[in-house]
């Protein structure tokens, strides 16, 4: 694997916190990668770690093989776009963006040519005299962009770039910057703790929670198999079951839950009958059907429809299926077809999932 | 606008208080011009003061010191000021509470103490009183103000940019000069301009500490005070208030200015 940045049990402490708290990663070279966790779970810090703003207390930070811990940030090949985008207000848009440029010494007319290159990538040619406040904000963003850009970094790390955007311009911004990424095969760090926009652009996704990895894997992974908890709750919508298991065979985990309701999984080795495990299953794996008897799926019950609330796409439901159990469903509305799909609070309906659409948590 | 009640007696009693205030001052401004040689009564206008005022050797020679002392206590106030506002916002150490609390001190000390005080310093390093110690002196009382000036800046100063400057390739001092210094300059300037102005001033502590043959401008004028009263003080006077009101007002505009 050709690692870009690699972190070795890395820890950072501020007097008594432990903000980033024993961090391995290896980021492969060209990949966009983001660290998602909500807000104070050691993200922007682990990112401040990689710049040189942060010197890790223990571990070490290794950037393109080469050991950089105690590296000051003009010694290390990386380049950062900041939240607020910190363009200097004193210089104009060239000047910001050939600040870098300035440092190494360019001579004069390749740095104009090179300006003028990195205007046109972020397509905000001949904006090059005004001044940063005369910029809306997604132009400050591009300029901030740039700026980090025109140095050509081993690594670009973004802390939440997108941050101060309005919804609209974001989703733009995020197919941009994910083709620009593409583009110029530099390696991204990216820092949100919005999910969406994480599993939108990411090759992998590092999960953080209070300083630790709770899960790294590509979106689809996370999504599908969440290793913990806090990740199943965190990335989209989850249910979560727990129970004791009864029994296991080849292909077959069954259990009871904590309600009563008798549920098959998948087979899982490292489990044994009499434990109690935890599991969960997204609010979009369910079939909900008036009738019984088309779904062939192991798991079905009886529910009765508890709560509706109409979501424009889809409506979401709670449905009662034990004294115990409320589960959250979604289900696309659909005037025509096979199924009916629009039900009234106090129905009764079949409730039905498949083994392979529950996934047993660590924790 | 209608300003009925409490409010009525209130712009009066404001206005008062301006005119109260400011009234002296005028009436010096405009006896300068008097005819009269007793400031008193008003006989007409004339320039008459302002040219023997500009013909006055011993009046040129204290306007030169003044100048002298004023011009070097502000660029060596300001440099040091701002360099000591910039660790202090800068760096965390023991203590900096401690410093951060009695920057106060010295402006709020009479300026008769320090006056004492430096003479009896002064004494001590057998140091000979001059315009090097009124230098030194001047220094001293306007360190404090700069400071103030120059932190408030600071605290107004987004962080992030000079980590950006970093990020970017700049070294520490590369850093400072190419981002930090911009960033503050506004203030910097404006604590120069005050610095120039108190040390331009200053009679109490510059009193002290003044040897032979360094009289400056408000020393000048107390003596001649002691002779009496003359137009050519009022002119002399006016002169001083005019140039401490532009250097006050450009230092306020630069101060309120934020990028």
């Amino acid at each position: 694997m050709d690692v870009s940045v690699e972190l070795k049990g890395v820890t950072k402490r501020f007097d008594e916190v432990t903000a980033v708290d024993n961090v391995s990663l290896k980021i492969r070279r060209g990949e966009f990668f983001s660290l998602l966790g909500p807000s104070g779970c050691g993200k922007t810090t682990t990112l401040r770690l990689v710049a040189g703003f942060e010197h890790p207390s223990e571990g070490k930070i290794l950037i393109n093989n080469a050991d950089v811990s105690n590296k000051r940030p003009y010694e290390r090949n990386v380049n950062t776009v900041f939240q607020n985008y910190a363009l200097f207000p004193h210089l104009t848009v060239a000047g910001n963006i050939q600040f870098g440029l300035e440092r190494k010494r360019t001579p004069k007319d390749e740095m104009l040519r090179l300006v003028v290159e990195a205007l046109d990538l972020v397509r905000l040619n001949y904006m090059g005299d005004r001044y940063p406040h005369q910029l809306s904000g997604g132009q400050q963003q591009r300029v901030a962009l740039a700026r980090a850009l025109i140095l050509r970094p081993e690594v670009l790390l973004l802390d939440e770039p997108l941050g101060a955007l309005d919804l609209k311009l974001r989703k733009e911004m995020q197919l941009e910057l994910k083709s620009l990424q593409e583009k110029i095969g530099i390696t991204f760090i990216y820092v949100t703790h919005d999910q969406e926009e994480a599993l939108t652009m990411s090759d992998r996704i590092a999960v953080m929670e209070t300083g630790r990895l709770a899960q790294v894997g590509t979106a689809e992974e996370i999504y599908e198999y969440p290793k913990t908890r806090f990740v199943a709750d965190f990335i989209g919508e989850s249910n979560f079951f727990s129970g004791k298991i009864t029994a296991i065979d080849d292909n077959h985990l069954y259990l009871i839950t904590d309600g009563g309701l008798k549920i098959t999984l998948p087979a899982d080795k490292a489990h044994t009958a009499g434990q109690h495990i935890n599991f969960s299953v997204r609010p979009e794996k369910f079939r909900v059907e008036p009738e019984p008897g088309t779904s062939d799926w192991e798991n079905q019950f009886i529910g009765e429809i508890v709560n509706k609330i109409y979501l424009g796409e889809s409506i979401h439901y709670v449905i009662a299926l034990s004294a115990k159990e409320n589960i959250n469903v979604f289900l696309k509305k659909e005037r025509s077809g096979p199924q009916k799909t629009v039900f009234s609070i106090g129905d009764k309906v079949h409730v039905s999932w498949h083994r392979d659409d529950s996934v047993i948590l660590v924790d | 606008m209608k300003v009925r009640g409490f409010f009525q007696p209130l712009t009066w009693f404001t206005g008062a208080c301006y005119l109260f205030l400011y009234l002296p001052i005028c009436v010096l401004v405009a006896f300068s011009f008097n005819t009269s040689r007793f400031s008193v009564v008003w006989r007409g206008f004339t320039w008459e003061w302002y040219i023997k005022l500009i013909q006055d050797p011993l009046v040129l020679d204290a306007l030169k010191n003044s100048l002298i002392v004023a011009v070097v206590a502000m660029i060596l106030s300001t440099i040091i000021g701002t360099l000591t506002a910039y660790g202090l916002y800068r760096y965390r150490f023991r203590g900096k509470t401690v410093f951060d609390g009695i920057l106060f001190l010295p402006i709020v000390t009479p300026e008769i103490v320090v006056g004492i005080s430096l003479v009896i310093f002064f004494v001590l390093i057998h140091v000979n009183l001059g315009l090097k110690t009124i230098i030194i002196a001047h220094v001293a009382f306007d360190i404090p103000f700069v400071m103030l000036i120059v932190r408030a800046r600071l605290q107004g100063m987004d962080r992030t940019l000079e980590e950006a400057a970093m990020d970017l390739g700049a070294d520490e001092w590369t850093t400072f000069f190419k981002v930090t210094i911009p960033q503050l300059l506004p203030g910097i300037i404006a604590a120069a301009l005050l610095a120039f102005t108190l040390s331009f001033d200053d009679f109490v502590i510059t009193f002290f500490v003044a040897g032979v043959g360094s009289t400056t401008l408000p020393l000048k004028i107390y003596s001649m005070v002691r002779l009496g009263v003359s137009p050519k003080i009022n002119a002399l006077s006016a002169l001083i208030v005019s140039v401490s009101i532009i250097l006050i007002t450009i230092a306020d505009r630069l101060q309120r200015k934020s990028v």
